[in-house]
């Protein structure tokens, strides 16, 4: 691994937490999903085909590490789920705190959604994939990706009362 | 998946007929231009359809507001800066993760994880390997069914190392183990369960690539639908565990 390749990773390493976080909904085994992530990209590093984004590449290998993960989480306690914990709310009202609690809306739709659909929506709206990029990342066609997406987004518009 | 610039359903000649999709592709900039500006003149036109384009634009614009970055330096920087640094130039991913000794020991599942590089990279498809039938046990995988703590890796001396993943209870009381072994790039996973005439393998399956692809070895399909054909529920906890162990 050479030195931009691991430039390039900790310039991504606060989407890969976000997408760990999305996939996880736990903050523990979000950071432990990212190491593990990390870990493996430095030793597959020649994997890696310059030609391509790095991001989708990671991605791909922290959804494979979560897969694999969930497998053997079987034997885990129990943990909190971070929607579980609701902050409390400073009282005092104003375009910011309307912002964040449009925020914490949207967060929590999207916590109510299916994981497929919150999938797709993380990764294209929030991540910026391409739909070809998330397709690759998922190993599902494109087409899919788009009914998903679709059906997610039309839900959560339904749901914040979008109209 | 070719990955190509979505078109869109339907064309000029049905313009009633704009599906949610093809919106979609519109609000996330995936249209090919000239589609794009076609569809653009016609939703101009149409408050409907702008209704209905809306909703796409707006649930991207409200997602991207989830892409805040956290502040300071990740703390994940610095070990990847040691992983690329001339002066760890045998540096493997793996010293890497054993210069983390304090997460791994809080998550020993993950240490087992990790250090057998188990699950398969981004590399493509999954091919089988082409093996042997395996169900026999050695010696040292028997004493580590007898006594290894879930979580927990074992040496096998040259038959590389063992990490017993969890164990369950089948529904006739049976107690099953499921583990792990590695050797260079073999792996094994395995399901045994202790019947009356001692340890049984109830599936394995072997990966000859650093588990890129695993082929199943003994029994069908997944060690997940194993496990579940044993009418297993969840796996015994640490102290459930001990007390079967002792047994």
């Amino acid at each position: 691994m050479d030195a931009a390749f691991g430039e390039a990773m900790i310039a991504l390493l606060p989407n890969l937490r976000r997408y760990a976080l999305s996939l996880t909904r736990r903050h523990d085994q979000a950071d432990d999903l990212v190491q593990q992530t990390v870990e493996r990209a430095i030793a597959h590093a020649a994997s890696y085909d310059p030609s391509q984004r790095l991001e989708p590449w990671l991605f791909r290998i922290m959804r494979n590490g979560f897969i694999d993960q969930t497998r053997r989480r079987r034997s885990a306690g129990t943990e909190v789920d971070i929607h579980e914990m609701p902050e409390a709310l400073p009282t005092d009202p104003g375009a910011a705190i309307e912002a964040r609690l449009m925020l914490r809306s949207v967060e929590a739709v999207m916590a109510e959604l299916p994981a497929e659909q919150r999938e797709v929506l993380h990764l294209v709206c929030v991540e910026e994939m391409s739909y070809a990029e998330t397709a690759r990342i998922l190993d599902i066609p494109q087409g899919t990706v788009m009914s998903r997406l679709s059906r997610a987004r039309l839900a959560l518009a339904e749901r914040l009362g979008i109209k | 998946m070719s990955g190509g610039t979505y078109t869109g359903k339907g064309g000029e000649d049905e313009p009633m007929q704009i599906d949610d999709e093809t919106l979609m592709a519109l609000a996330d900039g995936e249209l090919d231009p000239l589609r794009a500006g076609e569809l653009r003149q016609q939703i101009a036109a149409d408050p409907e359809l702008q209704a209905r384009l809306f909703r796409f634009e707006e649930t991207r614009r409200l997602l991207a507001g989830l892409r805040k970055d956290q502040e300071g330096p990740d703390p994940l920087a610095a070990m990847i800066r040691a992983a690329a640094a001339p002066s760890v130039a045998n540096g493997t991913a793996e010293e890497a993760a054993r210069r983390q000794p304090a997460n791994l020991n809080r998550r020993p599942w993950l240490a087992a994880a990790a250090s057998a590089a188990l699950v398969a990279i981004g590399l493509g498809w999954w091919q089988w390997a082409d093996t042997p039938a395996a169900g026999q046990f050695s010696p040292g995988e028997i004493a580590a069914l007898e006594r290894l703590p879930s979580g927990q890796a074992q040496s096998l001396g040259d038959a590389g190392e063992l990490t017993m993943i969890a164990s369950f209870r089948a529904a006739d009381g049976t107690l099953c183990r499921e583990y792990e072994t590695s050797h260079q790039d073999r792996l094994r996973m395995v399901l045994a369960c202790h019947d009356a005439g001692g340890w049984a393998a109830r599936f394995v399956a072997v990966s000859e690539d650093a588990g890129q692809a695993y082929r199943p070895a003994s029994g069908e399909g997944s060690i997940d639908e194993a496990i579940a054909a044993t009418g297993a529920q969840a796996p015994l906890s640490p102290d459930e565990e001990a007390a079967a162990l002792a047994e």
